[in-house]
């Protein structure tokens, strides 16, 4: 099931820059990423008792894995809309003194820095909160896979959380995140040559064999106890520079 | 039991999206039993006939379903299986049915679908749904022990065969899938299980599914079956179609699903396909029940402190 109308844009305003999640770019990642392919845990036993002379083995990435970490959109007024907007974007560019920089593309770099956890677990209010999907299959009764995008706006920062999640029945969890975060305070001013906004892509794989079957259940049908208990198999932070 | 008053009773209750009681339930199964017992694996019905597809516990689409198409049993029915879990009400929707089935065995037939099965249903939510509304797994066990008793397939006057999943290669004729004794859990492999887990695809002869288990079937193998068999044409479920209906293979084979709104998000309509005494085929699409007939407000998310 595609959600083709769902998307989830953040823009500063005062540059145009965009940071987009939709289900077309999220299935672009999956074509991108050819993931190794997969079989249910059925599958040896089946393709033993079955006689597959002449029979066409389809393959494709069924669990539809993807690499999609959203996509930076440079000025989307200026790239979508007719020329009134590209001069109102113009002018507030120019209008705003410190941003020599607004011509440079914005783009994604390696960091130190990291999210700041502590402050997203303070017990602040969300002024803003919602949840898209972009994509997800029951995969024939074999589990799941899911891409979603959680947003929540606080009085001191903004957050997203994008996951892909799979969790194919008898034989792994995979789960992927990108995480942003922007602390509302330190944008104000040093948002011209290097910005708040921190992207952390984190990729676990595994199953919960060595969890007790209780747990190993709820890990399995909660991604977000799953994640606790599965290895990093890929992990990345950035920072928009804009 | 025993009187058609009590049934009716029991289907009214049904109708008002109330369970029965554990051991109402109990009595209508062991009624159930006597009646599917005798239903074949290639279960004859007559047209006309409503052909209807995955229903998956949305009751009050069901319900939506009854009102675009007809009452049972005014207007006959075929359910093509899938009539449980996903959805808030499978409880409510599979006993309705079968209600409906033991008060009206001629008017309404109900073959079996890959979630009709024990091994499907502790994960896709009847098991817990009946433990949650019964407090205890009994219902669960009496709905289930039904389940091995549903037929595995229909043909309708000679022409028109219908079966939840799709074809297997080891089946050939429909006197093979006669010969199947189908009182069981729904086996790994085999020819029952193909019946109620394979797909059509657009391909040339048999695939393997890329999961590694299951198979999908192209057009020449459905041209081929149907020329054995002397269908015109093969009615199935078992896929999501936005449509709510789809046909393949030079209208050889047709698509029929009948849960609209799909797990309350997927923005699909529903359809099914109507066959008149002379298999005149029409289509009825409808959409999920208004958001006041369900009971369940559509809510927004609640805002969640998610990491």
């Amino acid at each position: 099931m595609i959600y083709g109308t769902n998307s989830l844009e953040c823009t500063h305003e005062a540059s145009g820059t965009t940071i987009r999640f939709d289900a077309f770019g999220a299935l672009q990642g999956w074509l991108d990423e050819q993931a190794p392919p997969l079989e249910v845990a059925s599958a040896q036993e089946w393709k033993e008792s079955h006689d597959l002379t002449g029979k066409l083995v389809v393959a494709y990435d069924w669990t539809y894995t993807t690499k999609y970490e959203g996509d930076l959109l440079l000025n989307p007024k200026m790239l979508r809309s007719g020329g009134v907007d590209i001069c109102q974007v113009s002018e507030t560019a120019s209008s705003d003194a410190h941003c020599q920089q607004a011509t440079q593309p914005a783009l994604w770099e390696v960091t130190e820095e990291s999210i700041d956890r502590a402050a997203l677990m303070r017990q602040e209010p969300i002024l803003y909160f919602d949840e898209v999907n972009l994509y997800e299959s029951e995969l024939d009764d074999n589990g799941i896979s899911r891409v979603n995008v959680k947003v929540r706006v606080m009085a001191s920062s903004w957050y997203v959380l994008m996951r892909y999640w799979l969790r194919a029945d008898g034989t792994l969890t995979r789960i992927r995140d990108t995480r942003i975060y922007c602390p509302f305070h330190a944008t104000s001013k040093a948002m011209c040559d290097s910005s708040h906004v921190i992207r952390e892509v984190t990729h676990r794989e595994g199953n919960f064999e060595d969890l007790d079957p209780k747990r190993a259940v709820e890990a399995r049908l909660n991604p977000d106890v799953g994640q606790q208990f599965l290895p990093i198999t890929f992990q990345k932070v950035e920072k928009l520079r804009i | 039991m025993g009187s058609s008053g009590d049934l009716d009773r029991m289907i009214e209750q049904l109708q008002r999206c109330e369970i029965l009681k554990e051991r109402e339930v109990k009595t209508l199964c062991e009624k159930a039993v006597e009646i599917l017992v005798e239903e074949s694996n290639v279960q004859k019905v007559e047209a006309p006939v409503t052909i209807c597809g995955d229903i998956h516990g949305q009751f009050y689409d069901l319900k939506e379903l009854f009102k675009v198409g007809g009452d049972c049993p005014t207007i006959n029915y075929l359910f093509m299986g899938d009539f449980v879990d996903r959805g808030f009400y499978s409880v409510e929707t599979f006993l309705l049915l079968l209600a409906l089935k033991v008060r009206y065995p001629d008017r309404i037939y109900l073959i079996r679908g890959n979630h009709e099965s024990r091994q499907i249903t502790q994960v896709y939510g009847f098991y817990d749904e009946c433990l949650r509304k019964y407090g205890s797994a009994n219902v669960w066990r009496y709905c289930t022990d039904i389940f091995d008793y549903l037929s595995l397939s229909a043909l309708i006057d000679n022409r028109i065969f219908c079966v939840h999943g799709g074809l297997s290669p080891s089946i050939n004729t429909l006197d093979q899938i006669r010969t199947i004794d189908r009182k069981q859990e729904v086996p790994h492999d085999g020819a029952m299980c193909d019946l109620l887990w394979s797909d059509p695809d657009d391909i040339d002869g048999w695939g393997l599914s890329p999961r590694g288990a299951g198979y999908l079937f192209g057009g020449d193998v459905c041209t081929q079956f149907n020329q054995n068999n002397k269908v015109e044409l093969i009615a199935r479920a078992h896929q999501l179609v936005m449509e709510g209906y789809k046909w393949m293979f030079n209208d050889q084979l047709v698509t029929v699903w009948s849960a609209p709104n799909y797990c309350y998000r997927c923005g699909n309509v529903a359809a099914i396909l109507e066959l008149d005494e002379h298999l005149t085929k029409s289509f009825k699409v409808f959409e999920a029940a208004p958001p006041e007939a369900r009971g369940v407000p559509a809510k927004k998310p609640a805002p969640d402190y998610f990491l």
